[in-house]
């Protein structure tokens, strides 16, 4: 037989097999974990990186989280190669060295034949807490790492098959949920071993030369498939910028640049024009930057890329140290996943929506809502939940519009958002509203997806909520004469009338019984002039309650009746030709 | 007297008959995608004739008449349904619209959503609302009832799907609301989704229930015609449909439950399988079907068809039990393609009947599945779909030579050959992903291989799964059809618990299980089942306290024995540390669903041949199939000429209307005491 064939065949197979396993591993982690970050809204991923800690395979989840395993397994490597025996298992989290923000943690699992390491099966996973001043560990007014929680280093946490129980109880006095941190740690375990197993049976029919060399083939090819792909851009050097809001600590706007080098078939991501680094807890280490950049330049390349470490080796990416893209240790990044992680990719979109329009939106929303926590009067158990319900919206793209709830980009499809029902079950409040809100979308040709209505009133006694996120001064861009999407907004209803807004970066603050919390977030950004947006369109998101027939005239230049379009005012309002009707 | 058997499918029409002599006969004829009464007439009278009767004299003497039909899903599919309003509580109307920020392509902006299948204007907020126990806190809001129905008039609208926040916990409230609303809206179809759902997850519930109002007043359209139709033909029979669930139900029920029944045909292919695997005796089963478009994978455990709680059809979520069944995109007409790095890649795209694979000489120029199957010789080019159809061999060498072989330095055999493995390997995944991930070894499986494709496929993919053995049925071409004639009636009763699961049932707990057998009882004697021709099986779903998804597990044994509880917990941390690799028997459980299925008793009606003279050889002709990296001459019999107790010694190759199997060396087959073709096997080993 040609081994040329076989070739050919086991190339297809095995990267079939391998996608096959990082399912499976993702399938256990989500049907056995326990906190409802991680068991209902997804927020994990699971992947395979080869002996050399290069990213072979990952099931689709959270964008932001695409790379992170291979930045895991290669601090390991660094620390542990030569020393890493069969049943060694290694935990981490720290930002500066191969984790993303404290509440995820890494879990590395290496696969060991005659000697060699051949895999590593890596699950990363967000936890509801690791300490810290702040439960729920988003400390919006921390100035330093150590106040955002505990920092765990590459280190085993089983040795041989055997949990080493002093590393374990040591990080799990250290936080305050610590029976179901025990748990998903537990599940992240199994999961890898899910994967370890499939490994090997894989082993077992291709010898390991031929794996490496099938792997090899596949990232090569990747590399191939990425440099194809920026050769399609003309070369030269583009330039776009995004703001985050401010940092928690003083009201300026902190700004991102990137510039876009295409040269033939090199792609540079050069961060040198961004601001420096800040006190506030919205820096970005290196891996979540490098991760967004990555992912940010692979959205304009086409998603017929495999995500892998071939991929990201076809793009560089430079960030200045001392930045707010690549701060120093002990700079505090908690938010850094959500801001800036989206408005580093927000700002690779600017730059390049002139190149490739037809793949790149408008401006989604960001992030913007509170934790909560508190004792649950229904079981006296104390509890901590996040506002997932209250995600934005994304922007208009060309021949769509965006698509509500579906923000940050950071995110983007990746985290599940919980139904209002299960969120009633786990924490003790009440929801009152949860829809979307009209006259939040930015008008466009496509217009934005508007942004959400979320109500809630709490019961437990004392709660506390902590807010955080951004985009309540910087709105979602529009996109080529499309208009901006709308501001986060968050309130608190105190009854009586008495209104208090809350800002994006807030301490823990204790809400008084029957209080209301109103959240309001961003619509997307539209797309293309709003006056060449077909006018029946106008008249359905008017009918529907998307836009008032206010905006519908001074955004879209469409008159209405109550039977629909008056097209003949349209016409004169909108000052064109008769074809546009 | 006959029974009759129909699946009626989106590209073929299957109808299988029994008589009082246990004769078998069959039918299998294109399907008319607009007119499946059409369809239906069109196949009824060709086996008139083939009992040399007339169309009344035939259905005059039917006394059981089964139905398998895809109404529900192709109306779906082509976005076709009833004019149709939510209702939902008040600040609450936009979670269809939200699906839970998930999205199933995510590295590519311009990918458009399924459509929101019923838009905001016909999304309506009711004042009332429940707590989270099920508590009402909030009663209806009475004075926007009238206003309601004055707007839902006005819009024309025909159907109305209701899903209030924990209807699963308390039903009261959306029953009140079709009380309040029917009598103003007489001849609108109102869906609540307590009806259908008692899961938690308004999401979901609400998603399951917009597609039940859409689509049952279609389906209830046409089976009222085809039960006029078929009366007007003398059949005395009340007409069962097949759910997805592989039980049936009757007329009535099914045009309220359309959602019931968007599996109707695959789930007869199913409860084939199980039959087929009771009556040989082989407990654990993987059942593969390959047509056209897809690979379907389902399984049989321990005797038993395995059910999901919930799936997702088109990009809908649907919360109702179902068999489950795993499809991925491998077809006859599925196309090889290049991607931009030179990678060989097979589907998911299709070539679908038209233009077809480029063999059928349609006008398609992909190179497809097919394409490679008739290069390799597997497939007669004379003697296609029985001879229906002759296929262009060069059009097939031309596409593959142009598309792969060449681009790849490969021979067209050789590009071919490489189609055929990569196209294997991903039903090999397909199969893995489906049994492992349930913490089954495939390898103690047998495999049934149905659907005109697989068996081309059945030999090899049990070798690369470690299968030992493999069944062909006899109707393999007609499989879901034959199924659905051991699908009994059943019914399926479910409540939401959420407790504690002590050692000690809780007291509460008696009374809903009383209350849940009435129910079911009074469903199966509507049906005309006898309390004493059904029998109960009762189930938990439990989890840990903390955990977000359950696992369900069957109740040992009769209620009254307390240590059920007990052994269900022992069951449940069991299958947890075989699913996700731990367990932590010292934690309590909580039981978040009691379930209870009602099944009319079971009878497998299928008979053993008549022995037929006892003959050891039969005629062949040579064939030149490309196995192993080469052509070979190999021995190709035809079906038809063989008996019990032949045995065939691969290489080689076995023609069958609609199909053909391939043995390759280390194989051997025989036909079985019921016609079906069984496999060895010869080799040990793992892909």
């Amino acid at each position: 037989m040609n081994t040329k064939v076989d070739e050919v065949i086991e190339r297809s197979v095995i990267a079939n097999r391998l996608d096959t396993i990082t399912k499976e591993m993702g399938y256990a982690l989500e049907k056995s974990s326990r906190s409802p970050i991680f068991a209902e809204a997804c927020d994990f991923a699971c992947g395979i990186c080869n002996g050399k800690g290069e990213l072979v395979s990952q099931i689709n989840g959270i964008p932001i989280l695409a790379a992170a395993g291979t930045f895991s397994v290669q601090e390991v490597i660094k620390k542990y190669h030569g020393h890493i025996q069969e049943g060694d298992v290694f935990i981490l989290n720290d930002p500066y060295l191969g984790g993303n923000h404290l509440p995820d943690i890494g879990i590395i699992t290496p696969l060991i034949e005659d000697g060699e390491v051949l895999f590593y099966c890596v699950s990363r996973a967000h936890h509801g807490d690791i300490g810290g001043s702040v439960a729920g560990s988003y400390n919006a007014k921390a100035t330093e790492i150590y106040q955002e929680g505990l920092r765990i280093p590459p280190v085993k946490l089983l040795s041989r098959g055997r949990m080493i129980d002093e590393v374990l109880d040591l990080i799990l006095q250290n936080v305050r949920n610590p029976q179901m941190l025990r748990n998903d740690l537990w599940s992240q375990i199994g999961a890898n071993d899910i994967g370890v197993a499939r490994l090997k049976e894989l082993l077992h029919n291709y010898s390991p030369t031929r794996i490496k060399e099938t792997i090899d083939y596949l990232l090569d090819h990747t590399e191939n498939l990425t440099r194809l792909a920026i050769k399609q851009i003309p070369d030269g050097d583009y330039i776009g910028e995004e703001w985050v809001d401010d940092d928690g600590f003083q009201e300026n706007p902190i700004k991102i640049q990137v510039m876009v080098k295409i040269r033939d078939e090199e792609m540079t991501l050069d961060f040198s024009g961004t601001d420096l680094e800040v006190k506030g807890f919205v820096n970005s280490a290196f891996v979540t930057s490098t991760t967004a950049a990555w992912i940010g330049a692979l959205w304009a390349l086409g998603s017929s890329i495999p995500r892998n470490s071939g991929a990201f080796r076809a793009i560089k990416v430079r960030l200045p140290k001392g930045s707010l893209v690549n701060p120093d240790d002990p700079a505090p990044v908690t938010l850094s996943t959500l801001t800036p992680a989206s408005e580093i990719i927000s700002a690779i979109f600017q730059a390049l929506d002139t190149v490739v329009c037809e793949r790149l939106p408008a401006g989604f929303g960001r992030y913007c809502g509170p934790s909560f926590y508190g004792l649950d009067p229904r079981n006296q158990e104390f509890y901590v939940g996040f506002a997932f319900c209250a995600l934005g919206s994304g922007g208009g793209i060309e021949s769509r519009d965006g698509y509500p709830y579906m923000a940050p980009l950071s995110n983007y499809g990746g985290v599940r958002a919980p139904n209002i029902e299960t969120n009633e079950i786990q924490y003790p409040h009440i929801t009152l509203c949860h829809e979307m809100e009209a006259d939040t979308a930015g008008s466009g040709m496509w217009r934005g997806g508007p942004g959400i209505r979320y109500s809630l009133k709490f019961y437990g006694e004392p709660t506390h909520i902590v807010m955080f996120g951004d985009g309540m001064k910087i709105p979602p861009f529009g996109s080529f004469n499309g208009k901006p999407g709308s501001l986060n907004r968050a309130e608190l209803q105190m009854g009586e009338g008495q209104t208090i807004l809350l800002s994006s970066k807030e301490s823990p603050r204790l809400l008084p019984s029957g209080t209301i919390l109103n959240v309001i977030s961003s619509g997307g950004g539209g797309w293309g002039d709003p006056y060449q947006r077909d006018p029946e369109m106008v008249w359905q998101d008017v009918r529907d309650g998307f836009i008032s027939w206010v905006k519908a005239r001074q955004d879209y230049g469409v008159v209405l009746t109550k039977e629909g379009v008056d097209h003949e005012q349209t016409v004169i309002l909108r000052g064109l030709s008769k074809q546009r009707v | 007297m006959f029974e009759i058997a129909v699946d009626i499918g989106g590209t073929f029409a299957d109808f299988v008959v029994k008589d009082e002599q246990g004769n078998t006969v069959t039918v299998k004829i294109a399907s008319n995608k607009k007119d499946p009464k059409e369809t239906m007439t069109r196949g009824l009278n060709e086996l008139a004739q083939k009992f040399d009767l007339t169309l009344k004299g035939f259905i005059s003497q039917t006394d059981k008449f089964i139905h398998g039909t895809t109404v529900g899903i192709n109306a779906l599919l082509q976005g076709q349904g009833a004019k149709t309003a939510l209702i939902t509580t008040a600040g609450f109307r936009d979670a269809l619209e939200l699906r839970r920020s998930q999205l199933s392509e995510q590295w590519n902006f311009g990918v458009n959503l399924p459509p929101v299948l019923v838009p905001r204007y016909l999304r309506i907020g009711l004042r009332e609302r429940m707590d989270y126990k099920g508590m009402p806190i909030k009663p209806i809001d009475k004075s926007q009832i009238q206003e309601i129905a004055d707007f839902l008039l006005g819009q024309e609208i025909e159907s109305v799907a209701v899903c209030l926040l924990f209807a699963c916990r308390n039903p009261a409230h959306e029953q009140e609301f079709k009380e309040l609303l029917q009598p103003l809206l007489p001849n609108v179809f109102i869906s609540l989704s307590s009806e259908l759902s008692s899961q938690l997850g308004e999401y979901e519930r609400t998603s399951t229930t917009v597609l039940n109002a859409r689509l049952s007043p279609l389906l209830s359209n046409y089976l009222l015609d085809l039960s006029i139709q078929l009366q007007d033909l003398g059949l005395r029979a009340p007409i069962s449909i097949a759910q997805n669930n592989g039980g049936l139900t009757d007329v009535f029920q099914a045009k309220r439950r359309a959602v019931h029944t968007l599996f109707s045909g695959p789930a007869g292919g199913v409860k084939g399988g199980w039959a087929l695997a009771t009556k040989l005796g082989i407990p654990e089963l993987v059942v593969a079907d390959m047509g056209g478009t897809s690979f379907d994978v389902s399984l049989i455990r321990l005797g038993k068809m395995e059910v999901t709680p919930r799936a997702e059809v088109a990009g809908y979520p649907v919360q109702v039990p179902m068999l489950d069944i795993h499809t991925v995109g491998a077809g006859g007409g599925s196309v090889a393609w290049l991607d931009d790095g030179g990678m060989l890649r097979v589907g998911p795209r299709s070539a679908g009947a038209k233009p077809g694979p480029a063999c059928y000489g349609l006008g398609g120029v992909e190179p497809t599945i097919t394409d490679a199957a008739l290069v390799m010789g597997f497939i007669d080019a004379q003697d296609f779909l029985g001879g229906r159809m002759t296929l262009d061999i060069k059009q097939a060498y031309r596409v593959i030579e142009a598309k792969i072989a060449q681009p790849l330095g490969l021979s067209v055999p050789e590009a071919a050959y490489a189609i055929y493995k990569v196209a294997l390997s991903l039903m090999i995944d397909a199969v893995y992903l489906m049994t492992i991930k349930k913490g089954y070894d495939p390898r103690l499986f047998s495999l049934a291989a149905v659907g005109g494709a697989l068996p081309m496929f059945a030999a090899a993919l049990a070798e690369g799964m470690g299968i030992r053995h493999v069944v062909i049925p006899e109707l393999a071409p007609v499989f879901c059809a034959q199924g659905l004639h051991h699908a009994p009636f059943q019914v399926e009763v479910l409540r939401s618990i959420h407790e504690r699961l002590a050692e000690e049932p809780d007291p509460n707990w008696k009374q809903v299980m009383i209350e849940l057998k009435e129910q079911a009882d009074s469903e199966m004697s509507r049906l005309g089942i006898n309390e004493n021709l059904s029998s109960y099986i009762w189930s938990a779903d439990l989890k840990y306290p903390d955990q977000h998804h359950e696992i369900t597990v069957e109740l040992p044994s009769g209620l009254a024995d307390l240590s059920v509880w007990k052994q269900s917990g022992q069951a449940f941390h069991e299958k947890h540390q075989k699913l996700y690799g731990y367990c932590q028997p010292e934690k309590s459980l909580i039981l978040v669903n009691l379930r209870l299925i009602v099944r009319e008793t079971e009878r497998i009606n299928w008979e053993k041949k008549e022995p037929s003279t006892f003959l050891r050889q039969t005629n062949y002709e040579m064939c030149s199939v490309y196995l192993q990296g080469e052509f070979q001459k190999v021995k190709s019999y035809s079906w038809q000429n063989l008996r019990t107790g032949m045995n065939i010694k691969g290489p080689a190759l076995i023609k069958k209307e609609f199909t053909s199997i391939v043995l390759e060396n280390s194989c051997s087959a025989n036909i079985d005491d019921y016609g079906n073709l069984l496999i060895d096997i010869g080799k040990d080993s793992f892909e």
